[in-house]
């Protein structure tokens, strides 16, 4: 049992965070792509970074082992072109799957249409899936990992990437306050 | 608030470089999610 109710927990939690920080309105999402609202995107390196660092020490002090923790594969041309599919997706609703969900639950009509649309997409693209199938197996590139490709330490590529974000931050406001 | 962002900042640059110091090795990423396999429809 717990097994369900643990993920819709987490589920619930997740998604009264994505409200409370405003990224159910799609006016504040698109405000990314203009470049004047980047909530998203600091949302978003932050999670990576406090993930990242989390993964790295609770690892260190033995209290989780990596090793354990599925790694999805890449495929690069596949997911490159997924990436664009969702970010076409994103940028004409105003939402992404998971925010759509949120503006859904919280009655929104423009959430609740983008929810309706991304389950037709997915019942769509399932039935059409013989058709892509190729494409969807190819290009594989097996674990990628930052490490591995830049051929870098590993506690190096962290402090990179903490490095990288907090400049990104400070990027982030003063394009919001030139807004 | 400006404040704690600062002393959040600092907090992960410290982790950070701790990470980089400790010059940890990549852990070895045997374990990857299994991709389904599709299978066409049987018809029956």
């Amino acid at each position: 049992m717990s097994a369900f109710l643990l993920p819709l927990v987490i589920g619930i939690a997740f998604g009264v965070t994505l409200e409370r920080a405003g990224l159910g309105n799609a006016r504040k999402l698109t405000g990314q792509f203009y470049l004047t609202d980047l909530t998203v995107f600091k949302v978003m390196f932050t999670a990576i970074v406090t993930a990242m660092l989390g993964a790295f020490w609770l690892s260190r002090l033995g209290v989780l082992d990596l090793d354990a923790i599925a790694m999805p594969e890449t495929y690069l041309r596949p997911q490159i072109a997924g990436g664009l599919v969702f970010g076409a997706g994103f940028a004409l609703a105003g939402l992404c799957p998971g925010t759509s969900c949120v503006a859904a639950a919280s009655g929104r009509g423009d959430g609740i249409a983008a929810a309706a649309g991304l389950l037709a997409g997915v019942l769509l693209s399932g039935f059409a899936f013989p058709l892509f199938l190729d494409f969807y197996e190819s290009d594989a590139r097996g674990a990628w990992t930052l490490p591995s490709l830049l051929h870098l330490p590993y506690g190096l590529v962290v402090l990179m990437v903490v490095v990288v974000a907090l400049g990104g931050f400070a990027v982030a406001e003063r394009l919001e306050r030139r807004a | 608030m400006r404040r704690v962002r600062v002393w959040l900042a600092l907090a992960a640059l410290a982790l950070g470089a701790g990470a980089a110091w400790l010059r940890t090795p990549e852990p070895p990423a045997r374990h990857t999610v299994a991709r389904p396999l599709y299978k066409p429809p049987s018809g029956c």
